[in-house]
Protein backbone atom coordinates (compact mmCIF):
# COMPACT_ATOMS: atom_id res chain seq x y z
CA UNK A 1 0.00 0.00 0.00
CA UNK A 2 1.48 3.38 -0.84
CA UNK A 3 1.35 6.32 1.56
CA UNK A 4 -0.28 8.23 -0.37
CA UNK A 5 -2.63 7.56 -2.98
CA UNK A 6 -4.51 10.47 -5.18
CA UNK A 7 -6.96 9.22 -7.82
CA UNK A 8 -9.00 11.54 -10.32
CA UNK A 9 -8.63 14.59 -7.36
CA UNK A 10 -10.31 17.62 -9.55
CA UNK A 11 -10.49 21.07 -7.72
CA UNK A 12 -10.68 24.58 -8.16
CA UNK A 13 -11.09 28.25 -7.52
CA UNK A 14 -14.77 29.39 -7.58
CA UNK A 15 -16.25 28.14 -11.27
CA UNK A 16 -13.05 27.72 -13.04
CA UNK A 17 -11.61 24.15 -12.44
CA UNK A 18 -7.74 24.11 -12.09
CA UNK A 19 -7.21 20.35 -11.38
CA UNK A 20 -8.66 17.55 -13.90
CA UNK A 21 -9.07 14.14 -12.68
CA UNK A 22 -4.76 13.76 -11.19
CA UNK A 23 -3.85 10.32 -9.97
CA UNK A 24 -0.42 9.55 -8.20
CA UNK A 25 1.21 7.73 -5.35
CA UNK A 26 3.87 7.69 -3.46
CA UNK A 27 5.42 5.34 -1.44
CA UNK A 28 7.00 5.46 1.93
CA UNK A 29 10.50 6.90 1.97
CA UNK A 30 9.78 8.18 -1.29
CA UNK A 31 10.55 11.51 -3.21
CA UNK A 32 8.35 12.67 -6.24
CA UNK A 33 8.91 15.82 -7.55
CA UNK A 34 6.27 17.75 -9.31
CA UNK A 35 7.05 19.51 -12.33
CA UNK A 36 5.60 21.67 -15.17
CA UNK A 37 4.91 25.42 -15.78
CA UNK A 38 3.77 28.07 -13.43
CA UNK A 39 -0.03 28.22 -13.25
CA UNK A 40 -0.84 25.02 -14.24
CA UNK A 41 -2.54 23.67 -10.90
CA UNK A 42 0.63 22.40 -9.23
CA UNK A 43 -0.15 24.50 -6.12
CA UNK A 44 -3.66 24.36 -6.20
CA UNK A 45 -3.41 20.42 -6.29
CA UNK A 46 -1.46 20.62 -2.92
CA UNK A 47 -4.09 22.80 -1.45
CA UNK A 48 -6.68 20.57 -1.76
CA UNK A 49 -4.60 17.45 -0.61
CA UNK A 50 -3.44 19.35 2.53
CA UNK A 51 -7.27 20.34 3.23
CA UNK A 52 -6.55 24.07 2.53
CA UNK A 53 -9.44 24.10 -0.65
CA UNK A 54 -12.22 21.78 -0.61
CA UNK A 55 -11.11 18.75 -3.49
CA UNK A 56 -14.35 18.71 -6.21
CA UNK A 57 -13.79 14.98 -7.12
CA UNK A 58 -11.49 11.67 -6.61
CA UNK A 59 -10.12 10.61 -3.42
CA UNK A 60 -7.28 11.54 -1.41
CA UNK A 61 -5.88 8.30 0.62
CA UNK A 62 -3.53 9.08 3.15
CA UNK A 63 -2.33 5.64 4.84
CA UNK A 64 -5.26 4.32 3.26
CA UNK A 65 -7.83 6.55 4.98
CA UNK A 66 -9.87 8.93 3.00
CA UNK A 67 -8.68 12.52 3.63
CA UNK A 68 -10.70 14.68 1.19
CA UNK A 69 -12.83 16.67 3.24
CA UNK A 70 -10.76 16.42 6.30
CA UNK A 71 -9.78 20.04 8.20
CA UNK A 72 -6.16 20.82 7.36
CA UNK A 73 -5.08 20.36 11.04
CA UNK A 74 -6.50 17.41 11.34
CA UNK A 75 -4.90 16.36 8.10
CA UNK A 76 -1.30 17.56 9.41
CA UNK A 77 -1.61 15.78 12.56
CA UNK A 78 -2.50 12.52 10.66
CA UNK A 79 1.84 12.67 9.54
CA UNK A 80 0.87 14.44 6.24
CA UNK A 81 2.80 18.36 6.00
CA UNK A 82 2.36 20.57 3.71
CA UNK A 83 5.11 23.35 3.45
CA UNK A 84 3.22 26.21 1.54
CA UNK A 85 4.14 28.11 -1.27
CA UNK A 86 5.15 31.70 0.14
CA UNK A 87 6.20 29.87 3.54
CA UNK A 88 3.39 31.63 5.79
CA UNK A 89 5.90 31.83 8.89
CA UNK A 90 4.42 34.16 11.54
CA UNK A 91 5.85 37.30 10.82
CA UNK A 92 5.48 38.32 14.63
CA UNK A 93 6.86 35.47 16.05
CA UNK A 94 10.54 34.75 16.80
CA UNK A 95 12.38 32.12 14.96
CA UNK A 96 11.85 29.85 17.84
CA UNK A 97 7.89 30.40 18.65
CA UNK A 98 7.39 29.77 14.69
CA UNK A 99 9.29 25.89 15.73
CA UNK A 100 7.71 26.07 19.02
CA UNK A 101 3.76 26.68 17.07
CA UNK A 102 4.82 23.83 15.14
CA UNK A 103 5.45 21.26 18.30
CA UNK A 104 1.95 22.72 19.62
CA UNK A 105 0.43 21.82 16.74
CA UNK A 106 1.97 18.04 16.71
CA UNK A 107 0.97 17.57 20.27
CA UNK A 108 4.56 17.57 20.87
CA UNK A 109 4.95 20.49 23.22
CA UNK A 110 6.61 18.49 26.35
CA UNK A 111 9.30 17.59 24.01
CA UNK A 112 9.86 21.06 22.48
CA UNK A 113 13.61 21.42 23.49
CA UNK A 114 14.68 18.29 21.94
CA UNK A 115 12.13 19.24 18.80
CA UNK A 116 13.87 22.22 18.56
CA UNK A 117 17.71 20.56 18.55
CA UNK A 118 16.76 18.12 15.63
CA UNK A 119 15.92 21.84 13.75
CA UNK A 120 18.70 23.69 14.44
CA UNK A 121 20.92 20.39 13.61
CA UNK A 122 19.36 20.37 9.90
CA UNK A 123 19.82 24.70 9.80
CA UNK A 124 22.30 25.68 12.51
CA UNK A 125 21.49 29.13 10.71
CA UNK A 126 17.94 29.34 12.51
CA UNK A 127 19.59 28.47 15.94
CA UNK A 128 21.47 31.79 15.33
CA UNK A 129 18.29 33.78 14.63
CA UNK A 130 16.47 31.98 17.00
CA UNK A 131 15.55 35.11 19.34
CA UNK A 132 14.73 37.26 16.43
CA UNK A 133 11.06 38.03 15.12
CA UNK A 134 10.88 36.25 12.11
CA UNK A 135 9.55 39.02 9.76
CA UNK A 136 13.58 40.14 9.79
CA UNK A 137 14.93 36.88 8.23
CA UNK A 138 16.25 37.04 4.78
CA UNK A 139 13.91 35.33 1.79
CA UNK A 140 16.48 32.32 2.82
CA UNK A 141 16.30 31.66 5.92
CA UNK A 142 12.78 32.39 5.62
CA UNK A 143 12.53 29.17 3.53
CA UNK A 144 14.82 27.42 5.84
CA UNK A 145 12.14 28.69 8.84
CA UNK A 146 9.41 27.13 6.76
CA UNK A 147 11.60 23.67 5.89
CA UNK A 148 12.03 23.39 9.85
CA UNK A 149 8.35 24.01 10.71
CA UNK A 150 7.41 20.77 8.53
CA UNK A 151 10.40 19.05 9.90
CA UNK A 152 9.85 19.92 13.43
CA UNK A 153 6.30 17.90 12.38
CA UNK A 154 7.40 14.82 12.70
CA UNK A 155 5.79 14.03 9.55
CA UNK A 156 5.29 11.00 7.63
CA UNK A 157 4.95 12.96 3.99
CA UNK A 158 5.75 16.35 3.45
CA UNK A 159 4.94 18.07 0.69
CA UNK A 160 7.18 21.23 -0.31
CA UNK A 161 5.74 24.00 -2.32
CA UNK A 162 8.54 25.78 -4.91
CA UNK A 163 11.49 25.72 -2.09
CA UNK A 164 13.39 27.79 -4.82
CA UNK A 165 10.66 30.30 -5.29
CA UNK A 166 12.04 33.69 -5.05
CA UNK A 167 15.53 32.85 -4.18
CA UNK A 168 19.00 33.45 -5.20
CA UNK A 169 20.99 30.38 -7.43
CA UNK A 170 23.73 30.28 -4.59
CA UNK A 171 20.55 30.10 -1.81
CA UNK A 172 18.60 27.70 -3.94
CA UNK A 173 21.38 25.21 -3.77
CA UNK A 174 21.90 25.42 -0.19
CA UNK A 175 17.92 24.91 0.41
CA UNK A 176 17.94 21.87 -1.67
CA UNK A 177 21.42 20.74 0.07
CA UNK A 178 19.20 20.85 3.21
CA UNK A 179 15.92 18.90 2.09
CA UNK A 180 18.37 16.49 1.25
CA UNK A 181 19.61 16.71 4.74
CA UNK A 182 15.79 16.49 6.24
CA UNK A 183 15.30 13.09 3.68
CA UNK A 184 18.02 11.73 5.79
CA UNK A 185 15.67 11.16 8.39
CA UNK A 186 13.63 9.23 6.65
CA UNK A 187 10.78 11.32 5.40
CA UNK A 188 8.61 10.66 2.25
CA UNK A 189 8.52 13.83 0.24
CA UNK A 190 6.65 15.56 -2.41
CA UNK A 191 8.38 18.52 -4.06
CA UNK A 192 7.65 21.13 -6.77
CA UNK A 193 9.11 22.78 -8.91
CA UNK A 194 9.34 24.28 -11.65
CA UNK A 195 12.27 23.11 -13.21
CA UNK A 196 13.41 19.39 -13.64
CA UNK A 197 16.59 20.03 -13.19
CA UNK A 198 16.83 21.30 -9.61
CA UNK A 199 15.23 17.90 -8.62
CA UNK A 200 17.82 15.67 -10.45
CA UNK A 201 19.30 13.39 -7.63
CA UNK A 202 16.35 14.42 -5.20
CA UNK A 203 13.36 13.06 -6.33
CA UNK A 204 13.12 9.22 -7.32
CA UNK A 205 10.30 9.97 -9.29
CA UNK A 206 8.84 12.88 -11.34
CA UNK A 207 5.55 13.50 -12.57
CA UNK A 208 4.73 16.31 -15.17
CA UNK A 209 1.74 18.20 -14.65
CA UNK A 210 0.65 20.95 -17.73
CA UNK A 211 -3.15 22.36 -17.79
CA UNK A 212 -4.19 20.63 -14.72
CA UNK A 213 -3.15 17.30 -15.96
CA UNK A 214 -0.73 14.35 -15.31
CA UNK A 215 0.80 14.08 -18.96
CA UNK A 216 3.95 12.01 -17.97
CA UNK A 217 5.27 10.64 -14.68
CA UNK A 218 8.06 8.22 -14.20
CA UNK A 219 11.84 7.74 -12.44
CA UNK A 220 13.63 10.61 -12.64
CA UNK A 221 16.81 9.65 -14.94
CA UNK A 222 14.30 8.53 -18.28
CA UNK A 223 11.98 12.02 -17.00
CA UNK A 224 14.62 14.13 -17.43
CA UNK A 225 15.22 12.75 -20.97
CA UNK A 226 11.65 12.30 -21.68
CA UNK A 227 10.47 14.69 -25.11
CA UNK A 228 7.55 15.35 -23.43
CA UNK A 229 9.38 16.74 -20.68
CA UNK A 230 12.01 18.32 -22.91
CA UNK A 231 8.82 19.93 -25.26
CA UNK A 232 7.29 21.51 -22.64
CA UNK A 233 10.37 23.42 -21.25
CA UNK A 234 12.13 23.94 -24.68
CA UNK A 235 9.13 25.06 -25.66
CA UNK A 236 8.84 23.45 -28.67
CA UNK A 237 8.51 20.07 -30.66
CA UNK A 238 10.84 18.82 -33.14
CA UNK A 239 7.79 19.10 -35.46
CA UNK A 240 6.90 22.55 -34.36
CA UNK A 241 10.61 23.63 -34.79
CA UNK A 242 10.49 22.59 -38.59
CA UNK A 243 7.39 24.30 -39.32
CA UNK A 244 8.61 27.30 -37.79
CA UNK A 245 11.64 27.65 -40.05
CA UNK B 1 0.11 72.61 44.06
CA UNK B 2 2.46 69.83 44.97
CA UNK B 3 -0.45 67.99 46.53
CA UNK B 4 -2.27 69.12 42.99
CA UNK B 5 0.41 66.87 41.40
CA UNK B 6 0.12 63.92 43.53
CA UNK B 7 -3.99 63.85 43.27
CA UNK B 8 -3.25 63.95 39.73
CA UNK B 9 -0.82 61.27 39.44
CA UNK B 10 -3.13 58.82 42.19
CA UNK B 11 -6.37 59.33 39.92
CA UNK B 12 -4.13 58.43 37.03
CA UNK B 13 -3.21 55.59 38.02
CA UNK B 14 -6.22 54.45 39.39
CA UNK B 15 -8.21 55.66 36.05
CA UNK B 16 -5.12 54.09 33.88
CA UNK B 17 -5.77 50.38 35.86
CA UNK B 18 -9.51 50.25 35.26
CA UNK B 19 -9.14 50.92 31.90
CA UNK B 20 -6.43 48.76 31.53
CA UNK B 21 -8.78 46.02 32.78
CA UNK B 22 -11.59 47.30 30.20
CA UNK B 23 -9.20 46.68 27.61
CA UNK B 24 -7.59 43.53 28.59
CA UNK B 25 -10.08 41.00 27.44
CA UNK B 26 -10.71 43.15 23.65
CA UNK B 27 -7.16 43.73 23.80
CA UNK B 28 -7.45 40.01 23.49
CA UNK B 29 -9.89 39.27 21.20
CA UNK B 30 -9.73 42.49 19.08
CA UNK B 31 -6.08 42.37 19.38
CA UNK B 32 -5.32 38.90 18.95
CA UNK B 33 -8.04 38.25 15.68
CA UNK B 34 -8.91 40.75 14.43
CA UNK B 35 -11.89 40.62 15.30
CA UNK B 36 -14.25 43.79 16.40
CA UNK B 37 -16.64 42.12 19.04
CA UNK B 38 -19.55 44.93 19.60
CA UNK B 39 -20.97 42.28 22.00
CA UNK B 40 -17.87 42.96 24.62
CA UNK B 41 -19.43 45.55 26.75
CA UNK B 42 -22.60 44.01 27.11
CA UNK B 43 -20.50 40.63 28.62
CA UNK B 44 -19.10 43.19 30.49
CA UNK B 45 -22.42 43.71 31.92
CA UNK B 46 -23.45 40.60 32.80
CA UNK B 47 -20.61 39.61 34.55
CA UNK B 48 -20.89 42.51 36.85
CA UNK B 49 -24.26 41.72 37.29
CA UNK B 50 -24.34 38.22 38.15
CA UNK B 51 -22.12 39.05 40.59
CA UNK B 52 -24.41 41.54 41.83
CA UNK B 53 -27.26 39.01 41.50
CA UNK B 54 -25.36 36.23 43.30
CA UNK B 55 -24.12 38.73 46.28
CA UNK B 56 -27.31 40.19 46.95
CA UNK B 57 -29.47 37.20 46.54
CA UNK B 58 -27.01 33.97 48.14
CA UNK B 59 -25.62 36.06 50.10
CA UNK B 60 -22.06 34.86 48.63
CA UNK B 61 -19.31 36.97 50.37
CA UNK B 62 -18.08 39.66 48.11
CA UNK B 63 -14.89 38.03 46.54
CA UNK B 64 -16.50 35.09 45.66
CA UNK B 65 -18.49 37.93 43.13
CA UNK B 66 -14.85 37.56 41.19
CA UNK B 67 -15.10 34.03 39.65
CA UNK B 68 -18.87 34.36 39.40
CA UNK B 69 -18.61 37.19 37.37
CA UNK B 70 -15.83 35.75 35.31
CA UNK B 71 -17.42 32.12 34.25
CA UNK B 72 -21.02 34.06 33.61
CA UNK B 73 -19.22 36.17 31.00
CA UNK B 74 -16.81 33.20 29.95
CA UNK B 75 -20.22 31.23 29.36
CA UNK B 76 -22.23 34.50 27.89
CA UNK B 77 -18.96 34.74 25.47
CA UNK B 78 -19.02 30.80 24.13
CA UNK B 79 -22.96 31.29 23.72
CA UNK B 80 -22.53 34.28 21.70
CA UNK B 81 -19.11 32.99 19.74
CA UNK B 82 -20.90 28.86 19.21
CA UNK B 83 -24.23 30.31 18.45
CA UNK B 84 -24.01 33.56 16.08
CA UNK B 85 -20.70 34.52 15.47
CA UNK B 86 -19.33 30.90 14.44
CA UNK B 87 -21.83 30.41 11.75
CA UNK B 88 -21.51 34.39 10.56
CA UNK B 89 -18.07 33.92 9.66
CA UNK B 90 -18.31 30.64 7.93
CA UNK B 91 -20.26 32.59 5.56
CA UNK B 92 -18.76 34.79 2.50
CA UNK B 93 -17.88 38.53 3.82
CA UNK B 94 -19.24 37.03 7.32
CA UNK B 95 -17.51 39.61 9.24
CA UNK B 96 -19.41 42.59 8.64
CA UNK B 97 -22.66 40.64 9.62
CA UNK B 98 -21.23 39.76 12.76
CA UNK B 99 -20.24 43.60 13.58
CA UNK B 100 -23.65 44.28 13.05
CA UNK B 101 -25.09 41.08 15.34
CA UNK B 102 -22.33 42.25 17.75
CA UNK B 103 -24.49 45.62 18.16
CA UNK B 104 -27.38 43.91 18.07
CA UNK B 105 -26.49 41.32 20.92
CA UNK B 106 -25.27 44.30 22.94
CA UNK B 107 -28.72 45.79 22.52
CA UNK B 108 -30.48 43.00 23.40
CA UNK B 109 -28.85 42.27 26.54
CA UNK B 110 -28.46 45.55 27.44
CA UNK B 111 -32.63 45.45 27.16
CA UNK B 112 -32.41 42.10 29.26
CA UNK B 113 -30.76 43.38 31.76
CA UNK B 114 -33.36 46.50 32.11
CA UNK B 115 -36.07 44.31 32.22
CA UNK B 116 -34.65 42.20 34.98
CA UNK B 117 -32.76 44.30 36.89
CA UNK B 118 -34.77 47.93 36.39
CA UNK B 119 -32.42 50.93 35.01
CA UNK B 120 -31.50 52.21 38.67
CA UNK B 121 -28.03 52.02 39.78
CA UNK B 122 -26.65 49.79 41.82
CA UNK B 123 -23.86 48.93 44.38
CA UNK B 124 -21.52 45.92 44.98
CA UNK B 125 -20.24 45.49 48.50
CA UNK B 126 -16.51 47.08 47.88
CA UNK B 127 -14.66 43.82 48.13
CA UNK B 128 -12.48 45.38 50.30
CA UNK B 129 -12.40 47.75 53.27
CA UNK B 130 -10.46 50.52 54.44
CA UNK B 131 -7.96 53.50 53.15
CA UNK B 132 -4.20 54.80 53.92
CA UNK B 133 -2.58 58.02 53.10
CA UNK B 134 -0.11 58.55 50.57
CA UNK B 135 2.50 61.21 50.66
CA UNK B 136 1.34 64.39 49.44
CA UNK B 137 -1.91 64.40 51.95
CA UNK B 138 -3.92 62.23 49.40
CA UNK B 139 -5.88 59.48 51.03
CA UNK B 140 -6.30 56.17 48.77
CA UNK B 141 -9.27 53.97 49.46
CA UNK B 142 -8.16 50.23 49.50
CA UNK B 143 -10.85 49.83 47.21
CA UNK B 144 -8.78 51.67 44.56
CA UNK B 145 -5.73 50.10 45.67
CA UNK B 146 -7.13 47.03 44.65
CA UNK B 147 -7.99 47.79 41.21
CA UNK B 148 -4.55 48.65 40.72
CA UNK B 149 -3.49 45.88 41.83
CA UNK B 150 -5.77 43.57 40.34
CA UNK B 151 -4.65 44.95 36.44
CA UNK B 152 -1.62 44.31 37.42
CA UNK B 153 -1.75 40.96 38.07
CA UNK B 154 -4.26 40.45 35.08
CA UNK B 155 -2.12 41.99 32.21
CA UNK B 156 1.22 39.78 34.00
CA UNK B 157 -0.87 36.93 33.82
CA UNK B 158 -2.21 37.78 30.37
CA UNK B 159 1.27 38.30 29.18
CA UNK B 160 2.69 35.11 30.17
CA UNK B 161 0.16 33.19 28.69
CA UNK B 162 0.58 34.34 25.42
CA UNK B 163 4.22 34.47 25.25
CA UNK B 164 5.51 31.19 27.55
CA UNK B 165 2.18 28.97 27.00
CA UNK B 166 1.37 26.62 24.02
CA UNK B 167 -1.76 27.82 23.70
CA UNK B 168 -0.59 31.29 23.66
CA UNK B 169 1.89 30.59 20.91
CA UNK B 170 -0.96 29.16 19.19
CA UNK B 171 -3.00 31.87 19.68
CA UNK B 172 -0.41 34.16 18.29
CA UNK B 173 0.25 32.04 15.43
CA UNK B 174 -3.38 32.32 14.35
CA UNK B 175 -3.65 35.73 14.57
CA UNK B 176 -0.59 36.16 12.14
CA UNK B 177 -1.45 33.62 9.83
CA UNK B 178 -4.68 31.16 10.06
CA UNK B 179 -3.73 28.90 6.97
CA UNK B 180 -0.19 28.68 8.75
CA UNK B 181 -1.36 27.71 11.77
CA UNK B 182 -3.62 24.98 10.41
CA UNK B 183 -0.64 23.49 8.26
CA UNK B 184 1.03 23.03 11.35
CA UNK B 185 -1.83 20.98 12.80
CA UNK B 186 -3.21 23.98 14.96
CA UNK B 187 -7.24 23.77 15.32
CA UNK B 188 -7.85 27.08 15.04
CA UNK B 189 -11.21 26.76 15.35
CA UNK B 190 -10.93 25.62 18.80
CA UNK B 191 -8.38 28.71 19.36
CA UNK B 192 -10.83 30.90 18.31
CA UNK B 193 -13.25 29.52 20.86
CA UNK B 194 -11.00 30.06 24.03
CA UNK B 195 -10.07 33.38 22.99
CA UNK B 196 -13.85 34.44 22.68
CA UNK B 197 -14.06 32.40 26.28
CA UNK B 198 -11.22 33.92 27.66
CA UNK B 199 -11.79 37.53 26.48
CA UNK B 200 -15.20 37.37 27.55
CA UNK B 201 -14.02 35.89 31.24
CA UNK B 202 -11.51 38.79 31.55
CA UNK B 203 -14.30 41.52 30.70
CA UNK B 204 -16.93 39.77 33.28
CA UNK B 205 -13.81 40.05 35.80
CA UNK B 206 -13.52 43.69 35.10
CA UNK B 207 -16.77 44.37 35.31
CA UNK B 208 -16.92 43.00 39.03
CA UNK B 209 -13.67 44.89 39.88
CA UNK B 210 -15.26 47.92 38.77
CA UNK B 211 -18.46 47.61 39.81
CA UNK B 212 -17.54 47.37 43.09
CA UNK B 213 -15.72 50.64 42.87
CA UNK B 214 -18.00 52.68 41.03
CA UNK B 215 -21.40 51.13 40.36
CA UNK B 216 -23.18 48.68 38.67
CA UNK B 217 -24.98 49.91 36.12
CA UNK B 218 -26.22 49.36 32.50
CA UNK B 219 -24.28 52.13 31.29
CA UNK B 220 -20.61 50.99 32.25
CA UNK B 221 -20.56 48.10 29.45
CA UNK B 222 -20.96 50.97 27.30
CA UNK B 223 -18.23 52.88 28.88
CA UNK B 224 -16.16 49.71 28.68
CA UNK B 225 -16.71 48.99 25.36
CA UNK B 226 -15.61 52.34 24.31
CA UNK B 227 -12.91 52.72 26.43
CA UNK B 228 -11.50 49.51 25.69
CA UNK B 229 -11.65 50.11 22.17
CA UNK B 230 -9.63 53.64 22.36
CA UNK B 231 -6.91 52.02 24.76
CA UNK B 232 -6.66 49.01 22.26
CA UNK B 233 -6.39 50.80 19.10
CA UNK B 234 -3.92 53.46 20.89
CA UNK B 235 -2.19 51.47 22.02
CA UNK B 236 -1.11 49.66 19.01
CA UNK B 237 -3.84 46.36 17.90
CA UNK B 238 -2.79 43.59 19.95
CA UNK B 239 0.12 44.49 21.95
CA UNK B 240 -0.32 44.16 25.24
CA UNK B 241 2.90 46.95 26.55
CA UNK B 242 1.04 49.48 24.17
CA UNK B 243 -2.37 48.72 25.30
CA UNK B 244 -0.82 49.18 29.16
CA UNK B 245 0.72 52.44 27.67
CA UNK B 246 -2.41 53.80 26.60
CA UNK B 247 -4.39 52.66 29.22
CA UNK B 248 -2.20 55.03 31.97
CA UNK B 249 -1.92 57.37 29.51
CA UNK B 250 -5.46 58.19 28.79
CA UNK B 251 -6.00 57.98 32.53
CA UNK B 252 -3.24 60.84 33.03
CA UNK B 253 -5.20 63.16 30.68
CA UNK B 254 -8.17 62.61 31.88
CA UNK B 255 -6.86 62.94 35.51
CA UNK B 256 -4.86 66.74 34.47
CA UNK B 257 -7.37 67.86 32.34
CA UNK B 258 -10.23 67.57 35.09
CA UNK B 259 -8.40 69.35 37.52
CA UNK B 260 -6.23 72.06 35.83
CA UNK B 261 -9.37 72.65 32.88
CA UNK B 262 -12.36 70.89 34.83
CA UNK B 263 -14.53 67.91 34.23
CA UNK B 264 -16.32 68.92 30.75
CA UNK B 265 -13.34 69.38 29.19
CA UNK B 266 -11.43 66.10 29.81
CA UNK B 267 -13.42 63.87 27.06
CA UNK B 268 -12.82 66.77 23.98
CA UNK B 269 -9.30 66.98 25.00
CA UNK B 270 -8.53 63.24 25.55
CA UNK B 271 -10.21 62.37 21.89
CA UNK B 272 -8.51 65.22 20.22
CA UNK B 273 -5.44 63.80 21.47
CA UNK B 274 -6.24 60.62 20.37
CA UNK B 275 -7.08 61.87 17.07
CA UNK B 276 -3.66 63.63 16.52
CA UNK B 277 -2.01 60.15 17.97
CA UNK B 278 -3.42 58.00 15.19
CA UNK B 279 -2.91 60.50 12.25
CA UNK B 280 0.56 60.82 13.03
CA UNK B 281 1.15 56.86 14.19
CA UNK B 282 -1.44 55.20 12.53
CA UNK B 283 -0.70 52.05 13.81
CA UNK B 284 -0.49 53.13 17.77
CA UNK B 285 1.67 53.58 20.47
CA UNK B 286 3.69 50.33 20.25
CA UNK B 287 3.25 50.62 16.24
CA UNK B 288 2.02 46.62 16.17
CA UNK B 289 3.23 45.16 12.84
CA UNK B 290 0.67 44.44 10.41
CA UNK B 291 -0.93 40.80 10.57
CA UNK B 292 -0.16 38.65 7.41
CA UNK B 293 -3.48 38.05 5.49
CA UNK B 294 -4.72 34.51 6.88
CA UNK B 295 -5.86 33.12 3.41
Amino acid sequence: MSLLEVTDLSCGYGDTRVVFDVSFSVGSGDCLGIIGPNGHGKTTMLRAISGLIPAWGGSVRFEGLEIAGRSPHSISRMGLAHVPQGDMIFPDLTVEDNLFAALHGAGRWGERRRGLSEVYAVFPRLQERRKQLSMTLSGGEKRMLALGRGLVLDAKLLMIDEPSLGLAPRVIQEVYERICHMREHGVAMIIVDESPARLDGVADRLCLIDTGRVIEAGPTAVMLQHEKVLETYLGFSAAESEMDQ
Amino acid sequence: MRSDVVQVLYTAVVLGSTYALMASGLTLIWGGLRFLNLAYGAVFSVGAFAAYWAVASWGLPPLAALPVGFFASAALGAIIHLGIFRPLLKRPDGETSTLVAGLGIALFVQAALVIRFSPRERSLPPLVHGSFDIPGGVVASASAALIVVSAAITLTILSIFLTRSQYGVGIRALANNRNGAELLGIDTGRLVLLVMVLGSGLAGLAGVLLSSFYFVSIAAGFTALVKGLIVTITGGLGNLRGTLIAAYLVGFVESSVSLWLGVRWSLPVLFAGVLILLVVRPRGIAGRISFEGGR
